[in-house]
């Protein structure tokens, strides 16, 4: 059974602070309508609305900011903008006693995909992309950017703005961030040129001279009359309300057939200069700025849904982030190939009896905090991890991870006591950096063990994660 | 045979040697070897003597320094603008303005051009997307210069260091001068047999033969490859009409509105000719149909005795009519004449005519390297050893594409359908008969 929380003019269950009095309010608690199912927002403005639609998106606990919202449109025509932030809107007519039924059905979807995020229901949400990709997974579609006057970067994607606030810069480095952590799939839409100092869209576009940089230029087409070959601006062939050759006062009758305009030419009134190609340059309706086009910043507007990996992010939480850096730049192997690597190379070392290999497991403790802390430097921090184990690794080895944290290699021709100090320079490569960017110390884990005829990975791997358990 | 050849020639009367060679006595030798003799024997002297004239021209113009536009219109020419902005930093005269016209080029002129134009080694460039032909893409060059004088210019072309200075110096020794021919010189000479016999063809055709024009006050034609004009002039007129031979057209112009047009023999521009003897044909076929179509059509006027009748103009193109139109046919009556009434003696006619001509290209040559002796290089000197390939290049290769070119532009006034033109201008002027 569906229930939702009616807001209206009138009706205020949750006493939103919606007015500027500062009388206590029950919205303030953590899970403050969580246990509806859709919030229904009937209320006489728009700007009301609005500001229902930003304190729901603004809570922390995705039971709540994720909820269905459901506007009543009393207005006839309710601004696209609104529309946009809203997950369904309905005319008062449709509304009746209850919602339509195939509605509610929409909403129940929605509902099933919020729950599917239950073990995190009553933990808060605090961190930006991770709300995003929650709010993309339970609104399972493609967000489409829509151009917008309101919104400082020129476009705008529904749902989203409220999430993050109009005119936040933090919207679009969010979409860049996941973007670059193959978190979200993007489809290419549109390009804008943007102001590099504040990312304002609005943008002025002007015409200027090369030689002086003003911008107060005429132009006119340069005609050419086939019968004598003179060619002169248009200015030379007006007479009144014809066009008269000066050089054979011949009257000019039909472009293309005696006479035609072979080109456009600039005449810059500042400095008399007369060219072609004016220079372009974009001065910022906000800040102010001028810049040439090609200093500005041009950014492509994509339309974006969550990838594979962005789905388990949503489900489980930012931090696997690192594999997926590693994945990158290490070619991470899956831990089914990976095993099937240590068997080749068991059988190989059994066989030839020439060489041995080891298998070194590293686990670095709290590596999923690392974001919380972090924020958005995390990719940088990640990046130099990943580093770190590239110059550690030779071509040779190969890489596996168990989870986000335990990372398994195959070091070939190495012997465990040669592993041993590739195990060493690991542990205090990756305690430093972690150190200089957390400001304390990771706990890391390790263990080596050569490749022979005793070795059983999933053994060996549960061994070593019950050891570290019972710690 | 040629035991039996000298004995025709010392057994020849006076009477029978102008009969068997009257094209030779009549009209080759005197016009182009003793009438070149004559008036050179004046010139030099006259030259030498102009020295304190040319000092004191030269003197003004260095004072008085004007802007000199050198422009250069064209279809497909961006591969040669680097190298002519080049050269023209060069030159012993600076104060000039380059002014680059593109006519719809379908290569990478406009890409060229505009670096150059960003980088100030040029000082315009106009780009037509669409084609208009070379007397449009000259007057658009025209219309945005703004130098005193200008200088038009094939951008596959180098001058000489001193060329500019040179080519503007007769505007200071004489107000009525108007217009000023350079000096045109085959740069790729020894390329081909095609490129050689050119190189001669212009020391005689151009370096001598317009000296002379010029000293005579009926010099018809400023060449389009370098030439340098009063732009108060150009303006009056409207800038250059429609050609093919939009360079003797302007030329006759000029000389209507009464003012002199004359050639400066030092003023070296070495210019690329074409390579084969196939493309050679097609550029003779464009230039002399323009003879008939400018001057025994749209120029004809000068031959009527109006108001504005100038003895001068009159026997610039007399002359040329005679010359190279009428006496071009005579060569066919000459051969006819040979064949059915002389063709007992054919061979010794054929060999004889062949020594006449090639010392009569010696003695040209001769002319040319005296009149031109300082600015001539080696390999110049060198193309003594092809004069005996001339009779058979004028005489037999040069006549037939001019015969075909007469008869065409006569009959079918073919010059109107050449795609030097783009075809919307060539349909309006054949029209309107222009």
């Amino acid at each position: 059974m569906n229930r939702g929380l009616l807001i209206s003019a009138d009706e205020n269950p949750l006493r939103l602070p919606l007015s500027n009095s500062a009388e206590e309010s029950n919205w303030r608690g953590l899970d403050a309508g969580a246990d509806v199912d859709y919030f229904l927002i009937d209320t006489p403005n728009e700007d009301q609305a609005k500001k229902i639609i930003d304190l729901v998106r603004h809570k922390l606990l995705p039971a709540v900011y994720l909820k269905p919202i459901v506007l009543v449109s009393v207005w006839g025509d309710l601004p696209k903008s609104l529309q946009d932030q809203s997950d369904f809107v309905i005319s008062r007519q449709q509304m009746k006693r209850e919602l339509p039924a195939t509605l509610l059905d929409e909403i129940e979807a929605l509902n099933r995909r919020i729950n599917s995020l239950q073990e995190q229901k009553l933990r808060a949400d605090t961190n930006l992309a991770l709300r995003l990709l929650r709010y993309l997974y339970t609104r399972d579609r493609e967000i489409e950017p829509i151009p917008s006057i309101h919104s400082r970067g020129g476009f705008t994607y529904p749902g989203l703005e409220s999430l993050f606030g109009v005119n936040d810069l933090s919207m679009w480095q969010t979409i860049e961030f996941l973007t670059a952590q193959h978190l979200i799939q993007t489809r290419f839409i549109t390009r804008t040129h943007q102001c590099a100092s504040c990312g304002c869209a609005f943008l002025n576009f002007k015409e200027t001279c090369p030689q002086c940089q003003s911008e107060e230029l005429d132009s006119d087409d340069l005609v050419h009359h086939f019968r004598c070959g003179y060619t002169a601006e248009l200015a030379d062939f007006k007479q009144q309300e014809k066009l008269v050759c000066p050089k054979c006062d011949q009257s000019l009758k039909h472009i293309g057939v005696d006479y035609d305009k072979p080109s456009v030419m600039y005449h810059c009134r500042g400095c008399d200069h007369r060219f072609q190609e004016p220079e372009i340059t974009t001065t910022c309706y906000d800040c102010h700025r001028t810049a040439p086009p090609e200093h500005q910043i041009h950014r492509n507007i994509d339309a974006f849904k969550l990838s594979m990996l962005g789905v388990n992010a949503a489900l489980f939480g930012i931090d696997s982030l690192f594999a997926s850096i590693l994945e990158r730049k290490l070619q991470l192997l899956p831990l089914d190939l990976f095993e099937r690597f240590i068997s080749v190379e068991k059988a190989r070392i059994i066989r030839y009896k020439l060489s041995n290999s080891s298998l070194l497991l590293i686990d670095i403790k709290g590596l999923e905090e690392i974001y919380l802390k972090l924020g958005e430097r995390t990719s940088e921090v990640y990046e130099e991890l990943a580093n770190l184990f590239y110059a550690m690794l030779r071509n040779s080895d190969l890489i596996s991870s168990r989870n986000e944290s335990l990372f398994l290699m195959l070091l070939t021709e190495t012997s465990p006591d040669d592993a041993k100090i590739v195990q060493q320079r690991l542990r205090q490569g990756v305690s430093e950096l972690l150190k200089a960017s957390l400001g304390t110390t990771p706990e890391i884990i390790s263990n080596i063990t050569s490749v022979d005829d005793s070795l059983d990975l999933t053994e060996f791997m549960e061994k070593f994660l019950n050891e570290n358990h019972a710690e | 045979m040629l035991n039996d050849t000298f004995d025709f020639v010392t057994g020849l009367s006076t009477g029978q040697l102008i009969a068997y060679f009257w094209p030779f006595f009549l009209f080759d030798l005197t016009r182009y070897v003793l009438f070149d003799v004559l008036i050179l024997t004046l010139y030099l002297p006259r030259r030498k003597r102009n020295k304190q004239r040319r000092a004191e021209a030269r003197r003004l113009l260095f004072h008085e320094k004007p802007l000199v536009s050198v422009i250069a219109p064209g279809k497909n020419e961006g591969k040669h603008i680097p190298s002519l902005a080049e050269s023209l930093t060069r030159q012993t005269y600076k104060n000039l303005e380059i002014v680059i016209v593109d006519d719809g080029s379908d290569d990478d002129t406009e890409i060229i051009c505009r670096k150059l134009l960003k980088d100030g080694k040029i000082d315009q460039f106009i780009r037509n997307d669409v084609r208009g032909g070379k007397a449009s893409a000259t007057n658009t060059a025209l219309y945005y210069s703004t130098g005193k004088y200008v200088i038009h210019l094939d951008a596959d072309s180098e001058l000489r260091f001193d060329s500019i200075e040179t080519i503007l110096l007769p505007f200071y020794q004489d107000s009525k001068i108007a217009a000023v021919g350079g000096d045109i010189r085959v740069a790729n000479l020894n390329d081909t047999m095609a490129t050689r016999t050119q190189a001669i063809e212009y020391f005689k055709g151009i370096s001598t033969g317009r000296t002379v024009s010029s000293m005579l006050g009926i010099l018809r034609i400023v060449a389009g490859a370098y030439g340098a004009f009063r732009r108060d002039v150009l303006d009056r007129l409207g800038g250059w009409d429609v050609g093919p031979g939009l360079d003797g057209d302007i030329t006759m112009k000029i000389r209507k509105l009464g003012l002199k047009v004359v050639h400066e023999p030092h003023a070296v521009c070495y210019t690329n000719v074409p390579t084969s003897f196939r493309k050679l044909a097609k550029q003779r076929f464009r230039w002399d149909r323009s003879m008939v179509r400018f001057r025994a059509r749209k120029h004809f006027d000068v031959l009527l005795p109006t108001s504005n009748f100038m003895l001068s103009n009159f026997i610039a193109t007399a002359e040329n009519l005679f010359y190279n139109l009428f006496l071009n046919f005579k060569w066919w009556f000459y051969l006819a004449q040979v064949i059915f009434f002389y063709g007992a003696m054919l061979h010794n006619i054929i060999i004889v005519n062949y020594l006449l001509y090639t010392l009569a290209n010696l003695a040209e040559f001769m002319v040319a390297v005296v009149l031109l002796r300082k600015t001539l290089r080696k390999q110049d000197l060198l193309l003594f050893l092809y004069l005996p390939l001339m009779p058979l290049y004028t005489g037999l290769y040069l006549r037939i594409v001019r015969t075909y070119a007469y008869i065409m532009e006569f009959i079918h006034r073919s010059s109107y359908a050449d795609q030097w033109n783009p075809w919307k201008v060539s349909k309006v002027v054949k029209k309107d008969r222009l």
